[in-house]
C-alpha cells in the first residue's frame, strides 16, 4: 500500500525555500512591469461554476478539474483566468469604466494526461486590456509581453505573431463548403498538417492550395507575409500584421518578433492577433496571448479585449538567476541573558537586519559551526557582546 | 550551432527512417556500429539521434527532448499528443481494422455489449463511440491480441493489420477497416518555431522523396 500521506498527488508540487524565492523574484519583476504599464491587480476565487469555463474549450478537450458543491452544482478549479475576468468585466463594470486594465498572478488547475511530467497546478502571470479594439492596444500588449519576459530574465525569446482572420479569409476565398472549412480549421488547430494537405488536395484555387500546403513553414521574419501577400485577395489581416511590424520595428523591438501564419489557437477563441512566446529549453510556449473580442459578450456585455499569460513554471525552467543573498546574523545567549538578547534581536529586526535566533547550539563555538553550515555571515554573542565574522574569521565587539 | 535531435521508433521503421534521412544528407555513422550506446551524434552536421519504443516517441517530442520524431500514425492516434504532424512518409503502410471470426459480423453493428480486445483503447473508443455511436466493452492487452477472440476473451479485436496473414492463419478475418496507417514526421511545438529554417529544409527535402 502506498502511504498517501507521505506524498503529493501527481501533477502538484511543493516549492522549498530556494525555488520559492526564485519564483517570487520572477513574479515580482513581472508585476513591476505590469504596474508601470498602469495595470491593476485582480484576485478571483480558486474555484468557480463550471459554466464560466465552458465558453472557451471544446467538450473534447475538457481540461477543468471538477467537483460538486453541497447542492450538487458542478464547480471547477480555475483553469484559465481570461473567462473569469470576462465574467467580472461583464457583470461589475459599465461603459464609462472602460478601458479596464487588469493583471493577475495566480495558480491555474487543469487535468493533464497521467505520467507525462505535466503540472496540474501551475502559475500564470497575465494581463487583460478590455474595452479597446485598436492597433494601439495590440501594440501595447505586445510591448508589454516583451517587456515582462525581459524583466523575468528570459533571454533570446521570440514572439510569434499571427492573425486569426488570415486562415478564415483564405478558406472563404477557396469557396469551400462549410463542413470542409471546419474540418481544415480543426486539423490546423490540432497541428495535423498531413491532414490539412490531404484536405487541400482538391482545392481548385492554386494559390490557396499552396498556402495550405506550406502552412507549417510560414514562420519567419516579415518576408513570410510578402511571400503570401500576392496570393490572397483579402489582404486586410496581412496588412494589419505588416502595420504592427513597422511600428514595432521603429520602436526597436524587431529582434523579438517573428510571424507565424499557421496558427489559429484554440477554435473560436481569438478574433484578431494571436501570439506565442517561445524560448529554447522548454517543450511548449512560454507565453500565450491574443485578441478575443467575442468572449465578454458570452457573459452579457459586448466588449473588445486583448491579453496574454506568462507560464511562470516554464520561466523557472529557463531562467537560472542567482538568488541574491542578504547579509544574515545568528544570535547566541545564555539563559540569564535571554530577555536582553530577545530585546536586542527585536531591535535589529526592526532596523531591517536579518537575524535568526539560535535554538539548537549550547555554546558560542557550536553556534559558529552552525553559521558556517547554514551560510550565515555573522554570529553575535549576547553574553559578552562580541561578534564573529564568519567570512573573515575574526572577532570584534558588537555595536549596532 | 545547436544540435537537432531525432527520436526514432525502434525497429524496422528506424532503419527505414535512417535510409531516407541519408538521402537528404542526414547521416550518422555511429549508428551503424553495433554498440550499447543510447544516443548517437553526428558532431559535424549537428545532429543527435536516439531510438525509443514507438509509443514513447511522441512523449520525447512533446516535451522537447527531441525536436523531430519519426513514428507510425497508429502510435500518434493512440497517444494523442500535442505536437506538429508535418509529413506522411508513406512508409510502413498498414491499417487499423476490426477483426474477428466471420460469424460475429452481424453482432458487430447491432450489439451494445460487444467486447473488444486491443492494444489501442483510444483508437477503439474513437471508432466505436464517436464514429459508430456504439457502446462497447474494451479489454486492454499488450500483445498477441489475435489470441483474444480465439480463447473467448473478446468478440473482436482492434489492431493494425499489415498483410492479414496472422489473422488468416488463426481463422480470423478483417471485419471492418478503421483507417490507414503509415509513418509520420512529427515536430516539437517550440522547435517548429525557433528552428524553422533548418526543420523546414529537412521536411521539404524528405517530402520530395516520398513515393505513393
Amino acid at each position: 500500500m502506498i502511504l498517501s500521506k507521505l506524498h503529493t498527488p501527481e501533477g502538484v508540487k511543493d516549492y522549498l525555500p530556494i525555488e520559492c524565492k526564485r519564483k517570487r523574484e520572477i513574479e515580482n519583476n513581472i508585476i513591476n512591469v505590469f504596474e508601470r504599464f498602469s495595470y491593476s491587480q485582480i484576485k478571483t476565487p480558486t474555484f468557480e461554476f463550471n459554466e464560466v469555463f465552458e465558453c472557451t474549450g471544446s467538450v473534447k478537450n475538457k481540461r477543468e478539474l471538477n467537483f460538486l458543491d453541497r447542492d450538487g452544482s458542478l464547480l471547477a478549479l480555475r483553469a484559465d483566468m481570461t473567462p473569469v475576468i470576462a465574467r467580472i468585466a461583464a457583470t461589475v463594470y459599465q461603459k464609462q469604466d472602460l478601458p479596464l486594465k487588469f493583471y493577475y498572478v495566480e495558480n491555474m488547475f487543469r487535468t493533464n494526461v497521467n505520467y507525462q511530467g505535466k503540472l496540474r497546478e501551475f502559475t500564470q502571470a497575465g494581463v487583460e486590456l478590455m474595452g479597446v479594439n485598436s492597433i494601439d492596444a495590440d501594440i501595447e500588449i505586445i510591448i508589454l509581453a516583451i517587456s515582462s519576459l525581459l524583466a523575468s530574465g528570459v533571454k533570446e525569446f521570440k514572439i510569434n505573431i499571427s492573425h486569426s482572420n488570415f486562415l478564415k479569409s483564405i478558406l472563404n476565398e477557396a469557396l469551400l463548403e462549410e463542413e470542409k472549412k471546419i474540418e481544415i480549421l480543426e486539423s490546423i488547430s490540432n497541428k495535423n498538417f498531413v491532414e490539412v494537405s490531404r484536405l487541400a488536395k482538391d482545392i481548385e484555387n492554386k494559390d490557396i492550395k499552396f498556402i495550405l500546403e506550406e502552412l507549417p513553414f510560414l514562420v519567419g521574419k516579415i518576408d513570410v507575409i510578402d511571400k503570401v501577400s500576392d496570393k490572397v485577395k483579402d489582404k486586410s489581416s496581412l496588412d494589419y500584421l505588416k502595420n504592427i511590424y513597422e511600428i514595432l520595428k521603429s520602436l526597436g523591438y524587431e529582434k523579438y518578433i517573428l510571424f507565424d501564419l499557421g496558427v489559429i489557437g484554440s477554435m473560436n477563441y481569438y478574433t484578431g492577433i494571436v501570439f506565442r512566446g517561445y524560448v529554447k529549453g522548454t517543450g511548449e510556449s512560454i507565453l500565450d496571448g491574443g485578441r478575443y473580442d467575442k468572449m465578454v459578450e458570452k457573459f452579457g456585455f459586448e466588449m473588445a479585449a486583448v491579453g496574454f499569460a506568462i507560464k511562470i513554471n516554464e520561466v523557472l525552467k529557463v531562467v537560472k538567476q542567482k538568488v541574491e543573498k542578504e547579509e544574515s546574523y545568528v544570535g547566541f545567549y545564555s539563559e540569564e541573558n535571554r530577555i536582553f538578547a530577545f530585546r536586542e534581536i527585536n531591535k535589529m529586526r526592526n532596523m531591517g537586519y536579518k537575524i535568526e535566533n539560535n535554538f539548537l547550539c549550547s555554546s558560542f563555538e557550536s553556534t559558529i559551526k552552525y553559521a558556517k553550515e547554514k551560510n550565515i555571515d555573522f554570529v553575535i554573542n549576547f553574553d559578552d557582546l562580541k561578534m564573529y565574522d564568519v567570512k573573515n574569521e575574526n572577532m570584534a565587539y558588537f555595536k549596532l | 550551432m545547436e544540435y537537432l535531435t531525432f527520436a526514432l521508433a525502434k525497429g524496422r521503421l528506424a532503419e527505414k527512417s535512417m535510409e531516407i534521412l541519408e538521402k537528404i544528407g542526414i547521416t550518422c555513422e555511429e549508428m551503424k556500429e553495433d554498440s550499447r550506446k543510447l544516443i548517437f551524434i553526428n558532431e559535424k552536421l549537428g545532429y543527435k539521434f536516439f531510438l525509443a519504443k514507438a509509443s514513447d516517441v511522441p512523449t520525447y517530442v512533446e516535451n522537447g527532448s527531441a525536436d523531430i520524431g519519426i513514428v507510425g500514425k497508429d502510435t500518434l492516434l493512440e497517444e494523442g499528443r500535442n505536437l506538429y504532424e508535418v509529413l506522411d512518409l508513406k512508409m510502413g503502410k498498414c491499417k487499423f481494422a476490426v477483426a474477428g471470426y466471420k460469424e460475429i459480423k452481424e453482432k458487430l453493428d447491432s450489439s451494445m455489449d460487444l467486447v473488444v480486445a486491443t492494444k489501442y483503447p483510444n483508437v477503439a473508443k474513437e471508432y466505436f463511440y464517436t464514429k459508430k455511436k456504439q457502446t462497447i466493452e474494451i479489454i486492454k492487452l499488450n500483445g498477441s491480441v489475435e489470441l483474444a477472440p480465439i480463447v473467448n476473451l473478446s468478440d473482436v479485436i482492434v489492431d493494425i493489420v499489415e498483410t492479414g496473414s496472422t489473422l488468416k492463419a488463426n481463422g480470423l478475418e478483417v471485419l471492418a477497416d478503421i483507417c490507414p496507417v503509415s509513418a509520420r514526421v512529427v515536430v516539437n511545438r517550440v522547435s517548429m518555431k525557433l528552428e524553422y529554417e533548418r526543420i523546414s529544409k529537412i521536411i521539404k527535402g524528405l517530402k520530395e522523396l516520398v513515393v505513393d
